[in-house]
């Protein structure tokens, strides 16, 4: 064998890429040439050694930019509906929207005299009431303040809703309004994050539900329940913000 | 949004195999993080057209795509002074490579083993520095990554008999660097 195959041979040997013949094949070589063995014990240190070196470590900021950058590159994603609450709005665009928005409303319930699902027309409820409240902005009880919010609530509805004002974790308190969806007042709790607004449904579960997201007509739906009261946030967020959402409250 | 929350479970828990690469191939920690930050973007929005399997060689070759990218940038604009030419500079300054000492491993074996063992270490650093991006890469990918050829191949775009031929050279190299700058710390020693 000569040398410069011997160090092919044990470059593929550290990658644990030789047959047995081929084991042997070096073997004799390095037995009987003492230049080329001491290269095979180098390179067997240096492999070692680099593998020692190990990852360098992403500090934690390249993380926490990467996921924000990603989010944005999500929410920019094309055919969402309802981002025209994002930051200038001009007046025509305005009407657009509020006229795009009627369209789908109407749209949704006329797709939706056509399905006899309580779950899809819940569903739709809360879109419709969701819609209506960005055209109306009827918040009833304006109020960043929990201690407010929450006693508003008492005698209105037959639930006390979980109300955090979360402004420090971008979700601020914007106060609550009672509505009306699938035949029952219920009680809502809403929360801007920048010009996002989530309408969180709120009322009686009767029975322990897990948590599930839909998305309807470019919203966002999370529900979930605890403590036995339904909770259904709603919003033009992307669903990985309104997970946090969850989380906090 | 399935899309999103996927990509986050599957890719971006590759980030710190990611800046590796990204470190070694540009030897800056600075550039690393901006390159590895735009591939993972590139990813993501390439991400529909992932096959399932190993993630790792599929995000590690857009990872070195955009760090190519980036060094062939530094090429063009002559403003960033290049970390090659300062070791390429320092290296050649010396010429003390007759004066050879023994072999690493015999070295290591000696009593001042310890000592040399952190030594050893930042000189490592400095060979695998020097060494052309086209070995560096194999190298990081096979030892430090643990890659397979297979993966190797995949991530540079080469047969896999290049991938091996080219790990061989690369092993070569490097021990060639390393005795060197060893001998050129034992001069500086006397």
């Amino acid at each position: 064998m000569q040398c410069e195959r011997a160090r092919e041979f044990v470059s593929r040997g550290l990658d644990g890429e030789l047959d047995e013949a081929e084991k042997d094949a070096l073997g004799a070589h390095l037995s009987g040439c003492p230049a080329c063995a001491e290269m095979a014990r180098d390179l067997a240190r240096m492999s070692r050694d680099v593998r020692a070196l190990g990852r360098e470590p992403a500090p934690v900021h390249v993380k926490t930019r990467l996921l924000d950058a990603i989010r944005k590159a999500d929410a920019e994603a094309p055919a969402v509906a309802g981002t025209w609450s994002s930051r200038q709005v001009s007046m025509p665009r305005l009407a657009a929207a509020v006229v795009i928005a009627c369209l789908v409303s109407s749209g949704l319930t006329l797709w939706l005299l056509n399905t006899r699902e309580a779950g899809a027309r819940l569903e739709h409820d809360i879109v419709t009431a969701h819609v209506r409240s960005l055209l109306e902005s009827p918040i009833q009880v304006a109020s960043a303040d929990t201690h407010t919010v929450k006693p508003w609530f008492a005698g209105r509805v037959d639930v006390s809703p979980v109300v955090k004002d979360l402004a420090s974790d971008g979700f601020a308190l914007a106060g609550g309004r009672l509505d009306y969806v699938d035949g029952k007042r219920v009680a809502v709790v809403v929360y801007r994050q920048r010009q996002h607004v989530i309408n969180v449904f709120t009322w009686a579960a009767t029975t322990a539900r897990p948590p599930h997201a839909t998305t309807r007509n470019g919203y966002n739906l999370l529900t979930w329940s605890a403590n036995g009261v339904v909770y259904c946030a709603i919003s033009d967020l992307n669903l990985g913000e309104m997970e946090r959402l969850r989380s906090l409250l | 949004m399935a899309k999103r929350t996927d990509f986050e479970r599957i890719a971006v828990p590759h980030l710190d195999a990611a800046y590796t690469l990204a470190v070694w191939l540009l030897r800056s920690r600075a550039d690393a993080e901006d390159v590895v930050q735009e591939a993972f973007l590139r990813a993501f929005r390439a991400f529909g057209n992932f096959r399932g399997g190993d993630v790792r060689p599929w995000l590690l070759a857009i990872v070195r795509n955009a760090a190519y990218r980036e060094l062939g940038h530094r090429k063009k604009s002559a403003a960033v002074v290049s970390l090659d030419e300062i070791l390429a500079q320092a290296g050649s300054e010396g010429g003390r490579s007759a004066k050879l000492v023994e072999s690493l491993v015999d070295k290591a074996a000696s009593a001042e083993a310890q000592m040399i063992r952190g030594v050893d270490e930042a000189i490592l650093r400095r060979a695998l520095a020097e060494l052309p991006e086209t070995f560096r890469e194999v190298i990081v990918l096979r030892e430090i990554e643990e890659l397979s050829y297979r993966d190797i191949a995949q991530v540079i775009g080469a047969p896999e008999g290049t991938v091996m031929s080219r790990l061989s050279r690369a092993r070569t190299e490097l021990r060639d660097i390393m005795k060197r700058l060893i001998a050129k710390e034992e001069g500086h020693a006397m």
